[in-house]
C-alpha cells in the first residue's frame, strides 16, 4: 500500500508542490492580515478566512484528476494486475492519497487558525468549525467524483464532476431567485446569516456533514473496487 | 541484549525530556506574564493564551517522538502511523463507542449522586433537545475531524513511550508507570488550574495525584486500542472525544438550569472523583484484556 501511495505522490509531485505553495500563501495572507489589522480586525476577517481556506480545498479538489490521469495506461493496468494486491491496492492507494492530501490541508489550516487566534488574542474568530464543514464537503465531492474517475477515466470523470457542480450552483442560483433571502437586505447581513445557520435545520445538516462524508467516502471506495476492472479495460482508449 | 536495553533507556529519557520541557518552561512563563494562574484567569487574553497553549502543548509528545527518532537515528519503523481501518473496523468503532458510553455513564452517575432529591423531569428539560442533540453530534464530528491535538499526544505516549516501556519492564508495569508519567506530564497545567481549578484541599498535589490515577486508567484503554489496531488513530479519536465530549458538556446540554446550577456548586475535585468511576471500569477491563493479549502472544 505504501508503495502505491509513494508512487502517487512521486508521479504528481508538481501537483503536491503547487498545493503546498497555495496553502503557504493562504496561511501567510491570513497571518499577515491579522498582524497588520491589529485592533481594527472586524467580522470581515471571518469571510476572508473562510474564502482563503475554501479556496485551498477547492484547488485540491480540482487537482485530484492528476492522481488518476498518471495511471491511465494499458501497461500500468497490466502491471497493477500482477501485483499482490492487484486492483484493490491501486484503488486503495488513490483513496489514501486523496485522504492524506486533504487531511494535510486541514492540518495546515488548523495550525494557521491557532496562530491567528494567538495573534488576535481572542477565540471569537476561530474558524475550526468552518474547517470541519469545508473538509467534510470536500470529502463528499471526492467520494462522488472518484467513482467516476475509476469507472470512466479522468476526462469523462471531470465532465461528470463539472455537471454535478453545475447542478449544485444552479440550485443555489434558483434559491437566490425564488427563496428567502431577507437576510441580505438587513443592516448586518453577516450576523443575520450566522443567526440563520444557528437554527435547528442548518445546525442538524452541519452536524451530520462529517458523518455523511465518512460514510460516503467508505461507500465510494467499496463501489470503486467493484467498478475498477471494468474501468481499467477502457483506460488509454 | 544489554546494549539494546541501554539504547532503549537512552531513547526513552531523551523522549521524556523533550516531551516535558515545553510545558515545564512555558507554563510558568505564561503564569508570570499574566500575573495569575492561566486556566482560572478571567482575563480574555489569558483565556486565549490558555486555549492556544493547550492546543499546541498537546503536540509536544509527537514532536518529542519525531525528534528522538531523528536524534538517535532510530528510523520510523513501528511508528503506528498506518490507517488500519479496513482490518480493524470493530476496534475503530469501539474506541469511539466506548468513550461515548463512558461519558454518558459519568453524566448519569454525577446526576444520581449530586442531584438526589430532584426528579428526572426536574433534572432533564427546559431547553430545546433537538438543538442539544445537534450540538452533541456536531461536537462528536468535530472531534473526529479536528483530531490533531489528540494525535499529538497519542503519537508520543502510545506510539513511542508505551512500546519502549513494555520492552523494558513488561506490559502490566508499563501501563501503570506510563499512566503515571503521562499524569505527571500534565502537572504544569494542573498547577496552572487546569481541570480542577485551585479550590480543593492540598492544591496542587491532590490534583496531580488525581490526574495520575485518571491517566493510568485512560492509558490502559488507549494502549489496548493502539496495540490491537497497530495504529495511533483510534486512540487519537477516543482521546479527542474524551477531551471535547465531556460529562459536564452533556450536563450543560441536557440538564435543566436548576440542575446545572446545583452541580456548579459541587467541588470540582469531588465531582471528578465520581466522574472517574466509568473510566476506572473501562481501564480495569482494558488492563485485563491487555494482559490476556500479552499471554496469548507469549503462547504463540
Amino acid at each position: 500500500m505504501s508503495g502505491h501511495i509513494f508512487k502517487n505522490f512521486y508521479l504528481c509531485k508538481g501537483n503536491v508542490i503547487f498545493m503546498a505553495v497555495m496553502q503557504a500563501l493562504a496561511s501567510a495572507t491570513l497571518i499577515l492580515v491579522t498582524i497588520l489589522a491589529g485592533d481594527t480586525l472586524g467580522e470581515e476577517y471571518a469571510i476572508m478566512a473562510a474564502l482563503c481556506y475554501g479556496l485551498v480545498f477547492f484547488l485540491a479538489s480540482f487537482s485530484n484528476t492528476e492522481y488518476f490521469k498518471c495511471d491511465e495506461k494499458h501497461t500500468w493496468v497490466s502491471f497493477v494486475a500482477s501485483t499482490p494486491q492487484a486492483g484493490k491496492g491501486q484503488v486503495a492507494g488513490k483513496y489514501y492519497t486523496i485522504l492524506i492530501i486533504n487531511v494535510g490541508i486541514l492540518f495546515c489550516c488548523f495550525v494557521t487558525d491557532i496562530i491567528v487566534t494567538a495573534i488576535i488574542g481572542s477565540t471569537s474568530y476561530s474558524m475550526l468549525s468552518v474547517l470541519m464543514i469545508l473538509f467534510s464537503f470536500e470529502m463528499i465531492i471526492c467520494a462522488f467524483e472518484m467513482v467516476f474517475y475509476i469507472r470512466l477515466g479522468s476526462s469523462a470523470g471531470t465532465g461528470v464532476k463539472s455537471l454535478v457542480l453545475g447542478i449544485f450552483i444552479a440550485i443555489i442560483v434558483i434559491y437566490f431567485l425564488f427563496g428567502d433571502i431577507s437576510f441580505l437586505y438587513s443592516d448586518d447581513p453577516l450576523q443575520e446569516f450566522l443567526k440563520f445557520l444557528s437554527g435547528p435545520v442548518p445546525m442538524w445538516i452541519m452536524s451530520l456533514l462529517p458523518f455523511t462524508a465518512m460514510g460516503l467516502y467508505a461507500a465510494s471506495y467499496g463501489l470503486s473496487l467493484k467498478l475498477y476492472q471494468k474501468g481499467a479495460e477502457n483506460y488509454g482508449e | 541484549m544489554e546494549n539494546n536495553k541501554k539504547l532503549t533507556i537512552k531513547r526513552l529519557i531523551i523522549f521524556l525530556v523533550l516531551a516535558a520541557a515545553p510545558l515545564c518552561i512555558i507554563a510558568p512563563i505564561l503564569n508570570a506574564y499574566f500575573g495569575e494562574l492561566l486556566f482560572i484567569s478571567e482575563n480574555p487574553q489569558a483565556q486565549t493564551a490558555s486555549f492556544v497553549f493547550g492546543a499546541l502543548g498537546m503536540f509536544a509528545p509527537a514532536l518529542a517522538n519525531l525528534l528522538t527518532r531523528l536524534i538517535t537515528k532510530e528510523g520510523f519503523g513501528r511508528s503506528c502511523l498506518g490507517l488500519t481501518i479496513g482490518k480493524h473496523t470493530g476496534w475503530y468503532v469501539a474506541s469511539v463507542g466506548v468513550k461515548l458510553v463512558e461519558t454518558a455513564l459519568s453524566a448519569v452517575i454525577i446526576c444520581a449522586v449530586f442531584l438526589n432529591g430532584m426528579s428526572i423531569s426536574e433534572i432533564i428539560g427546559g431547553g430545546d433537545t433537538s438543538i442539544a442533540w445537534a450540538a452533541l453530534i456536531s461536537q462528536l464530528g468535530y472531534s473526529l475531524v479536528i483530531f490533531f491535538p489528540a494525535f499529538g499526544e497519542e503519537w508520543g505516549w502510545r506510539g513511542y513511550m508505551m512500546p519502549k516501556l513494555t520492552e523494558l519492564i513488561g506490559k502490566p508495569a508499563a501501563v501503570i508507570v506510563g499512566g503515571v508519567i503521562w499524569g505527571l506530564w500534565h502537572a504544569p497545567l494542573t498547577v496552572s488550574g487546569h481541570n480542577f481549578g485551585t479550590d480543593y484541599p492540598l492544591f496542587p498535589w491532590l490534583g496531580i495525584l488525581m490526574m495520575c490515577v485518571l491517566c493510568v486508567f485512560e492509558n490502559a484503554f488507549l494502549t489496548l486500542v493502539t496495540e490491537r489496531t497497530n495504529s495511533i488513530y483510534p486512540a487519537s479519536f477516543a482521546h479527542m472525544i474524551n477531551n471535547n465530549v465531556s460529562a459536564s458538556m452533556l450536563i450543560m446540554l441536557f440538564c435543566s438550569e436548576e440542575a446545572f446550577k446545583r452541580l456548579n456548586e459541587v467541588n470540582t475535585m469531588l465531582m471528578f472523583a465520581v466522574m472517574v468511576i466509568p473510566t476506572a471500569a473501562v481501564g480495569i477491563v482494558s488492563f485485563i484484556l491487555l494482559l490476556k493479549g500479552g499471554k496469548e502472544s507469549e503462547g504463540d
